[in-house]
């Protein structure tokens, strides 16, 4: 029998959990700070888009042009936690058991492959649904090629 | 808790600890009062009227566009996502990048959140298009009297 992983992932984990309980930054290139507003350690897919990279320094956003409207937000790792651990119970509730691999990700062991691409597309509406997170899968006979 | 902005507070429930309390079989009267017959009909948890923990927030509600539905600035709401929201419930919206509690309407076609504030008659409906979502619907509402 072929066993067949699922990870997963959840899009831009700090930012999304911003722009779930601060919707007027949806649609708006939002980053968020690490401790002390030092880096970059999140973004938003439109400030992908914008070209912030991963780890810039705070003092270099403002060297990106159109800097002004990029949203910067404080790490607030008391809220990611807590999502996370809601991401976490939704998921599990409907599957038949997980692994919990990073603060957004998880593997998923469905123990038989059928219907796996229509349970991982439901998975991910029902976690959007309930968290307001979007999510994404990756399925795999191991867990490397899921990742 | 998490604190967003001065006037929004989003609270996370916990349900680690138990406190079971006794339900009386006999309703309060609020009107005239009848024979009391206070027989204990079993316990209840405040934490059991959450069905969904990892889809419930609790907000805070600032305003006062809601009092005729016995929601007031202050109150407290527990908030489940994970409830398809239909016509007539109150629910959290999204609307123009703000939240706001409103009663949902369906009305010739189209989803309209309406407010209830028979003092406050500037509050206007507000039609749900572009750019306005349903949040989370309302279960709950937590006062504190005294």
């Amino acid at each position: 029998m072929i066993q067949l992983f699922e990870l997963a992932d959840c899009d831009n984990f700090y930012a999304s959990c911003e722009q779930v309980f601060q919707p007027q930054l949806r649609g708006k290139p939002t980053v968020v700070l690490s401790n002390n507003d030092g880096c970059v350690i999140a973004r938003s897919a439109e400030a992908k888009v914008w070209g912030v990279s991963f780890g810039t320094p705070h003092f270099n956003i403002k060297n990106i042009p159109g800097f002004q409207k990029i949203q910067m937000k404080s790490a607030n790792f008391t809220l990611y936690r807590d999502m996370s651990s809601r991401y976490m119970t939704t998921v599990s509730s409907h599957v038949p058991s997980i692994e919990i691999y990073s603060i957004d990700e998880c593997f998923i062991d469905y123990n038989s492959v059928a219907h796996a691409q229509d349970n991982a597309k439901r998975l991910c509406e029902t976690v959007h649904k309930w968290t307001g997170i979007s999510i994404c899968i990756g399925l795999g006979p191991t867990k490397t090629l899921a990742n | 808790m998490f604190l967003f902005k001065k006037c929004m507070h989003i609270y996370q429930p916990s349900m680690g600890s138990r406190l079971s309390l006794p339900v009386f079989s006999s309703r309060v009267p609020a009107g005239f009062p009848s024979p009391a017959d206070d027989f204990i009909d079993g316990v209840l948890d405040l934490n059991d009227l959450i069905e969904h923990p990892s889809a419930t927030f609790i907000l805070r509600v600032s305003g006062n566009s809601m009092t005729g539905s016995g929601i007031f600035d202050g109150d407290f709401l527990v908030v489940d996502r994970s409830l398809k929201a239909r016509s007539g419930q109150i629910v959290v919206a999204v609307s123009d990048g703000d939240m706001l509690v409103k009663r949902l309407m369906r009305q010739k076609g189209q989803w309209w959140l309406i407010p209830d504030a028979p003092a406050h008659s500037e509050f206007q409906p507000i039609s749900m298009g572009e750019g306005s979502e349903i949040w989370g619907v309302v279960k709950n509402v937590i006062r504190n009297l005294s």
